[in-house]
């Protein structure tokens, strides 16, 4: 019995077993994780929209912030049955403005990628692949099955970014 | 600026605006009426309930979380007392021009619904700024948030014909997509908007913030509201909320913080209120449940 859920902004899902789809709709500055344990097939997404949280209110939507989102859905997957230690991880979106260097305050999504990464590292969780950057808006979906990641341009094609969870690959001994 | 075949375009484009149904009498007489002194909450109440459709939606936008009232309100008359005048007409502009908003854009890559929540977190999120820079009309920001891309609706089917001709040119000449459909087509979406807005006789104040959404510095006016609409807009447009294939081609006028006196961390803080709120509008998709009387 899969089920097909979508990730909005600042939600964690979370799944086991083969037949899943998480989806996240029109990551723009946004940064989707996928984190996949492909013993157990625990598979959870996250669609975080900022970098930082503040101190005073991170409560309702631990999801919404690069910093707190990770531990959270960790956590939500180990009692899930994943184990931290084979989670393998992909992100995408992350998306800028176009061009015009004068918007620096505007320059969240690189903010996010960069603190999603840092958080993924201090979770000791391995950054398989990534699609981040440019000035499209992505589609991202994860199935459980296999821990396949698929992006879509918003507007342009679908490709494959990554199997999670592909053990020859993940152990480094593909090509 | 290059814009090939477009006399015939532009006179389709006219013709396709003036095919665009025009705003519902209903709203037309609410707004008047909100603007006259006279009138009183159980007139109004009885005019929109002439229309039974916008009248459950005015009721199930009123009822949402996003206004925070104590209890919940049955009665239209009830909900104009309560939220007053302003924010009732702003209601009824809502729910008229949401058939229009929630269509699906294929020009842009935009599914059903997709447009509709870009312009609600556009008019959320102006209606933020605006309250922080302290507009005297913060209702007016909403409206004008929900409406800036009205447009978009009238030039889909050109834009569909050339979109990846459009796209090519923003991004060979690095120009926003904007003014890469200004270039490809001869008009861009603002400029569509703006004749829409002047078809449905909407004020001129709003008419302008459409217009010159995408380059306040331009408007003749340079009224706030339309930095405040434009910030509004490019924040929804980055954080991914309703975007189409357009994505973030899009560019914020230099000045515009300044302007605003606004700051990196007034930024995201905005962008975390516009998530918050986003969550608690109610969905107008669901059939809505009548309580009317």
């Amino acid at each position: 019995m899969g089920v097909n859920l979508t990730v909005g902004m600042g939600e964690i899902q979370v799944v086991r077993g083969a037949g899943n789809v998480l989806t996240a709709l029109g990551l723009g500055s946004c940064v989707g994780v996928c984190l996949y344990d492909p013993l157990t097939r625990v598979a959870g997404m996250v669609h975080v929209v900022l970098p930082k949280s503040q101190a005073s209110k991170t409560g309702e939507l631990p999801g919404k912030f690069a910093d707190t989102a990770i531990p959270a859905i960790v956590q939500r997957m180990v009692e899930q049955g994943a184990n931290v230690s084979r989670l393998k991880a992909a992100i995408a979106g992350g998306a800028q403005l176009f061009q015009f260097g004068v918007s620096s305050s505007l320059d969240v999504g690189a903010r996010n990628a960069e603190a999603v990464i840092i958080a993924l590292r201090e979770a000791g969780i391995p950054l398989q692949a990534k699609d981040v950057g440019g000035s499209a808006g992505r589609t991202l979906r994860l199935i459980s099955d296999n821990g396949l990641i698929v992006v879509r341009t918003i507007g342009g094609a679908e490709r494959e970014l990554a199997v999670l969870g592909n053990i020859l690959a993940s152990s480094g001994v593909a090509a | 600026m290059s814009a090939t075949g477009t006399p015939e375009k532009l006179q389709q484009l006219v013709q396709t605006i003036r095919d665009l149904p025009a705003l519902p009498e209903v709203v037309v007489r609410v707004m008047r009426m909100t603007e006259d002194p006279r009138s009183d909450a159980q007139s109004i109440a009885k005019v929109i309930a002439t229309d039974q459709a916008m009248a459950a939606r005015v009721l199930k936008l009123a009822n949402s979380a996003f206004y925070g009232l104590p209890r919940r309100v049955s009665t239209l008359s009830e909900a104009v007392v309560i939220l007053g005048f302003r924010t009732i007409k702003n209601l009824a502009i809502a729910a008229s021009t949401f058939e229009l908003l929630n269509r699906e854009i294929a020009g842009y890559w935009l599914q059903r619904g997709e447009l509709w929540r870009h312009s609600l977190a556009c008019a959320i999120g102006a209606q933020l700024i605006a309250r922080k820079v302290r507009l005297p009309v913060v209702e007016e920001a909403f409206v004008a948030g929900l409406l800036h891309d009205i447009g978009k609706v009238a030039i889909n089917l050109f834009v569909r014909e050339q979109f990846d001709q459009i796209m090519e040119r923003a991004q060979q000449d690095r120009i926003p997509f904007v003014e890469a459909e200004q270039a490809v087509l001869g008009f861009n979406h603002a400029m569509a908007g703006g004749l829409i807005a002047e078809k449905w006789n909407l004020p001129p104040s709003l008419v302008s913030v459409i217009k010159y959404h995408h380059q306040p510095s331009s408007a003749p006016d340079k009224d706030l509201m339309i930095s405040v609409v434009h910030l509004a807009d490019i924040l929804s447009i980055t954080m991914g909320i309703g975007i189409g294939g357009d994505g973030l081609y899009y560019a914020l006028e230099e000045g515009t913080l300044a302007t605003l006196a606004f700051e990196q961390a007034d930024i995201d803080e905005l962008c975390e209120q516009i998530v918050d709120q986003m969550a608690r509008v109610v969905n107008l998709q669901e059939q809505p449940e009548v309580v009317l009387r």
